[in-house]
């Protein structure tokens, strides 16, 4: 009994050093041999999107067949951790996904590789990207990724609570009167139902509404918070309202147990800002799919903008075969990759022309809306050192949500520690 | 046990009085150079990381206790601490559950015995993810089978885990629950070396059940109970991952529920900030430190070691 106990924990023991052990021989083996066969280290963090990027890394094998790409899945909780920890370490990947707001500190370490010279060796017009996407992953002028997928948000609603409430579906004209108006029409105490969805989430609501009501989440130099001005005062007490004052969205703990998604897609919900992202699973969903739709995002006091985000690939400078890796970041972005992306229904492809196929894969709503709005957009907030102050959102505005401060109070308060986070950045 | 007992037994030691002490240094050498490399070490760095400043790529370079100042001067850490010993109090009251538990379980007679262990110890080996999330199914606010069964007893309901007011006690209810089996395989074991004659004296002596309990059994199960109160209190003192789970990052409830570790992780993982991520992981070693002295202090009130 008990040399079986230390027989199978060393059989373990040695099965989880060969565990850990065999990817790094693998990858030193493919540097030795210079020249011949190459291996590069891939690392997403969408295992949705994995059959698209396998499709797209062997398209890229295919034009160069001395290239092994290793692609790599790492669960988004684990993703940003791991990347710097083994980036810094000299263990991470060759080739990677990056977001905007996750930039800072691989800039500022001299961690990635500039990829102007590839793309022109490409010969990628980068025109042909949403210019805000190609500037938020540029320094001083040197590029260090290119989009290859990005999102919009768009107003969502379920034509069967309409339908029942007998009000008029809502159309590109509206504007926030009338998504209270409508929301209060909606909203249904005796049956549970709500006119709107009011999560308190940056990228899907009040980031869009800050810059509709002609407020900025960061000034334009990077250096202040824009939470303390009038205008984004407003664009935020247009959601917490809908909770504390007209009662046509459940509140922030209902949020917590069950995500605005779940309650949307559970017909809880009637109206909801949210991404060109859950396409996908809207469409995938048999009730979402038969009611739901979309149209753009009604009207502020100054403008209808939405925020746009995309990630970009990335290669590190301490690749041991740098000149691939940025190959393979430029081509991951390529109009070719943007194609097989938007084919594949998962993301939108980040290139011109290379879209129709991802509206075409959601013939049951109108996603052309999110292509529409890319005109009228403005990017996604980053600073040097973005999480510093991101992070802090969620809490600092919490009150403001829960009715417990006035919302100049909260939003006050956060942009006092983001000024504080901003300065440090500064040095 | 009877192959490991030879080498130090005493037909050993005659012959061979002086190969004793080498071959204790050479046998304790491994796991002492274990514990070096995996615990010592990681502790002196990370005391250094603690007075360092710097960028991952870059490099961390000392200077001094800029960290240590912004820590312990910052709003947060006195929230999280008092949370964390509030957790960790409550937490303790699994113990005299399971030590009711372990007397119920010892009982002469008792059928079906296996299964009841099996049961209890159920919650241990279970994925604390996987609990975290049925936990938040029975708490829901808007659908959850607590508040379904509250209401039709009339009985007010509440978001439990988004709610301030509620959150920890909530969490710290399931932290007894996946404690319970743990706790009760000591006790039992403990309950299993109380030896038959000493009851068995003490009844023909007269003494009912609950005299037995309170004279004999409870006074020579206080060091299982002391271990398991001291294992019981380290454990919460690092409590996060249920927090994690069943909280989330836009709970209205997370200022008021948030652990030491949970702040540790905010400062080292969300934002990166590593030297301040130190700083924390030392406070919840000191924090640590104290509480369990304390409780080794106390002990000599209540303990008997037989």
């Amino acid at each position: 009994m008990k040399w079986k106990t230390v027989t199978l924990s060393g059989a373990l023991a040695v099965g989880l050093l060969a565990g850990c052990t065999n990817p790094a021989t693998e990858g030193d083996d493919g540097g030795s041999s210079d020249g011949e066969q190459i291996e590069l280290d891939f690392a997403i963090f969408s295992p949705d999107q994995e059959p698209a990027i396998q499709a797209v890394v062997d398209a890229f094998e295919d034009e160069n067949p001395n290239i092994a790409v290793n692609l790599q899945v790492i669960p988004w909780v684990d993703y940003w951790n791991t990347l710097l920890t083994t980036s810094a370490g000299g263990t991470g990947p060759d080739v990677a996904w990056m977001l905007g707001a996750r930039l800072g500190p691989y800039l500022e370490g001299g961690a990635l590789l500039p990829l102007d010279d590839t793309i022109a060796d490409a010969g990628i017009d980068v025109s042909g990207y949403p210019e805000a996407l190609v500037a938020l992953y540029q320094r001083d002028d040197v590029t260090y990724a290119l989009p290859k997928d990005f999102d919009t948000i768009g107003l969502w609603y379920n034509k069967a609570l309409f339908d029942a409430a007998g009000v008029a579906y809502p159309n590109p004209d509206w504007t926030w009167d009338d998504v209270i108006t409508n929301a209060q029409a909606l909203t249904d105490p005796a049956a549970d139902v709500f006119g709107i969805g009011a999560p308190l989430d940056p990228q899907a609501t009040y980031y869009n509404t800050i810059y509709q009501a002609g407020g900025e989440v960061i000034s334009a130099d990077g250096t202040t918070s824009g939470y303390d001005d009038p205008a984004s005062i407003e664009g935020i007490a247009y959601w917490t309202d809908m909770i504390n004052t007209y009662g046509v969205s459940p509140d922030l703990q209902s949020f917590a147990d069950t995500e605005s998604v779940a309650q949307f897609m559970s017909g809880r919900l009637a109206m909801l800002y949210t991404g060109s992202f859950y396409a996908v699973r809207f469409a995938a969903d048999e009730y979402a799919s038969a009611n739901f739709d979309v149209t753009e995002l009604p009207a502020g006091p100054v403008s209808d903008v939405t925020v746009i985000n995309g990630l970009g690939n990335v290669a590190f400078a301490g690749s041991e075969h740098p000149e691939e890796a940025a190959r393979l970041a430029v081509f991951l972005s390529s109009p070719e990759a943007s194609q097989i992306q938007s084919d594949s229904g998962a993301v939108i492809g980040s290139y011109q022309d290379t879209q129709q196929a991802w509206v075409d894969a959601f013939p049951q709503f109108n996603v052309q809306v999110f292509l529409d709005m890319v005109d009228s957009s403005v990017v996604f907030p980053v600073s040097d050192n973005t999480e510093a102050w991101a992070s802090r959102e969620s809490e600092l505005l919490t009150p403001a949500w829960t009715g417990e401060q006035p919302v100049e109070e909260a939003a006050g308060n956060l942009a006092d520690a983001m000024n504080e986070a901003l300065a440090a950045e500064q040095g | 046990m009877t192959v490991a007992h030879t080498p130090g037994g005493p037909a050993a030691r005659s012959r061979r009085p002086s190969g004793d002490g080498r071959w204790a240094a050479i046998l304790l050498a491994v796991p002492v150079l274990g514990l070096v490399v995996f615990y010592l070490w990681p502790l002196i760095r990370t005391a250094i990381l603690s007075v360092s400043t710097g960028n991952p790529f870059l490099g961390y370079q000392i200077t001094g206790f800029d960290n240590w100042v912004q820590v312990l001067t910052g709003d947060e850490l006195p929230r999280a601490l008092l949370n964390t010993l509030v957790y960790a109090a409550v937490v303790l009251l699994g113990v005299p559950l399971a030590m009711i538990a372990a007397v119920l379980l010892h009982q002469r007679g008792l059928r079906f015995r296996g299964l009841f262990r099996v049961l209890y110890f159920l919650p241990v080996v279970t994925m604390p993810a996987a609990v975290a999330m049925v936990w938040r199914y029975i708490y829901n606010g808007d659908f959850g089978l607590l508040n379904e069964v509250l209401a039709t007893m009339g009985l007010p309901t509440t978001a439990w885990v988004a709610d301030p007011r509620t959150a920890l006690y909530a969490v710290a209810v399931v932290g007894i629950w996946m404690g319970l089996g743990t706790n009760l395989i000591i006790l039992a074991a403990g309950l299993e070396a109380i030896p038959d004659s000493v009851t068995e004296a003490a009844m023909l002596d007269g003494a009912g059940p609950v005299r037995r309990f309170a004279s004999i059994t409870a006074p020579l199960l206080s060091p299982s109970v002391f271990l398991v109160s001291v294992l019981s209190v380290i454990g919460s003192l690092q409590m996060f991952d249920l927090l994690f789970v069943m909280l989330g990052r836009t709970n209205p409830a997370l200022a008021d529920s948030k652990t030491i570790v949970y702040l540790f992780y905010e400062e080292a993982f969300v934002r990166s900030d590593r030297p301040l991520g130190a700083v924390i992981a030392l406070v919840t070693l000191v924090v640590t430190l104290i509480v369990t002295a304390i409780q080794f202090r106390l002990q000599r009130r209540w303990v008997h070691y037989a």
